[in-house]
C-alpha cells in the first residue's frame, strides 16, 4: 500500500490509463448492436463525425478520440457486439500496455542516477523498435503484419510508454521533494 | 593547476533546444494543416448540409496541434532557464522540459514525436546533472 501512495500523481495516472483502457474496450459492448462499423480513415482528422454524432455521450468521445488518433481500419480492428472498437488492434495494445508499464514501475525500482537517460533510451528502443519494424515493413510492402504481431508490438510499445511516463513522474516528484 | 566548474548541463541543453525546435515546427505545420483541412472539410460539409461538422473537426484538430506548438515554445523556455546555471533554475527548467515534451506529442506527427523524445532525454539529463570539476 505504501508503495502505491509513495507517488500519488503516478497512482492517479495509473488509474486514469487503466480506466481508459477498460472503457475503450467496453464501449463496443455498451453501444447498441451493430451501431458503429467501417470507420476506416486518416489519423489526425475527424472523418466520421456524422457516424459519431449518432452515438450517445460520453461514448462518442472515445470514437472522436479514435478518429483523430488512429486509422481505424475495419480489418485491423477488434469487432465486438458487431461494433468496431474506437481504435485499431495495435493502438488497443498500446492503451492496454500503458497501465501495464505503470504497474511494472512499482515492481522494478529504477534508481535515479546520472545514467538514467541511458535506461530511458533503452526502454524506448525496446518499446519502439518492434512497432517501427512491424509497421514500417508493412508500410513498405515487405510483409503484412498479423493481428498477433500488431497486438504484441502495441503492448510492448504501450508498456514502454507507461514505464517511461512512470519514471518521469518519479523523477519529477523526487526532484520536488528534495527541494 | 586551475580548476573550472562546468556550470550547466550543455548536452541536456542542446537536446532540449533540438527537441523544442522540432516540437514547434511539427506543431506549427500541423496546426496550419489542421486549419486548411478544417476549411476543406467545412466546404464538403456545406455541400452535404453539414458545415458545422467540418468546422468543428478542423477546430479540434487545430487546437490539438496548437497544444503541440505551445508546448514546444515552453520546452525552449525551459532549456534557456536551464542554461542560466544555478541549480534551482536547472531543476525548474528540466521539469518544464520534461512535462511539456510529453505534451508536445499532441502535435501528432513524426517531427513532434522525435522532438518529444529528445526533449525527454534532455530534461532527464538536466534533472540528474551534477556540476563537474574540469581540470
Amino acid at each position: 500500500m505504501n508503495i502505491l501512495l509513495e507517488n500519488p500523481i503516478k497512482l492517479f495516472f495509473l488509474c486514469i490509463f487503466l480506466l481508459f483502457s477498460i472503457l475503450i474496450f467496453s464501449v463496443a459492448w455498451i453501444l447498441p448492436h451493430g451501431q458503429v462499423q467501417y470507420l476506416d480513415g486518416t489519423p489526425g482528422i475527424i472523418d466520421h463525425s456524422q457516424i459519431i454524432e449518432t452515438i450517445d455521450a460520453p461514448w462518442n468521445l472515445f470514437y472522436y478520440f479514435g478518429d483523430i488518433w488512429c486509422h481505424q481500419m475495419h480489418d485491423r480492428s477488434i469487432v465486438m457486439n458487431a461494433n468496431q472498437l474506437p481504435v485499431c488492434i495495435r493502438c488497443f495494445g498500446i492503451f492496454l500496455g500503458i497501465p501495464i508499464g505503470f504497474s511494472v514501475s512499482y515492481l522494478v525500482k529504477i534508481p535515479i542516477t546520472q545514467t538514467l537517460h541511458r535506461k530511458i533510451f533503452l526502454i524506448l528502443l525496446i518499446g519502439g523498435v518492434p512497432i517501427v519494424i512491424d509497421g514500417g515493413f508493412q508500410f513498405l510492402g515487405i510483409w503484412e503484419s498479423t493481428s498477433f504481431s500488431r497486438i504484441i508490438t502495441g503492448l510492448l510499445g504501450g508498456a514502454a510508454a507507461g514505464l517511461l511516463l512512470a519514471i518521469l513522474l518519479d523523477v519529477i516528484v523526487i526532484s520536488l521533494k528534495t527541494d | 593547476m586551475s580548476c573550472m566548474t562546468k556550470n550547466y548541463p550543455d548536452t541536456a541543453f542542446i537536446l532540449a533546444i533540438a527537441g523544442g525546435v522540432l516540437i514547434v515546427i511539427g506543431g506549427l505545420a500541423m496546426a496550419f494543416l489542421g486549419a486548411i483541412c478544417g476549411t476543406c472539410v467545412a466546404g464538403i460539409g456545406a455541400a452535404t448540409q453539414d458545415p458545422a461538422a467540418g468546422i468543428g473537426a478542423g477546430t479540434i484538430v487545430m487546437v490539438l496541434m496548437s497544444i503541440g506548438f505551445i508546448s514546444g515554445i515552453l520546452v525552449l523556455i525551459g532549456a534557456f532557464l536551464m542554461q542560466k546555471g544555478d541549480p534551482e533554475n536547472i531543476r525548474k527548467g528540466s521539469i518544464i522540459i520534461i512535462i511539456f515534451s510529453v505534451f508536445g506529442i499532441a502535435g501528432l506527427n513524426p517531427v513532434s514525436f522525435i522532438g518529444t523524445l529528445l526533449g525527454i532525454i534532455g530534461g532527464v539529463m538536466g534533472i540528474t546533472w551534477k556540476p563537474q570539476v574540469l581540470t
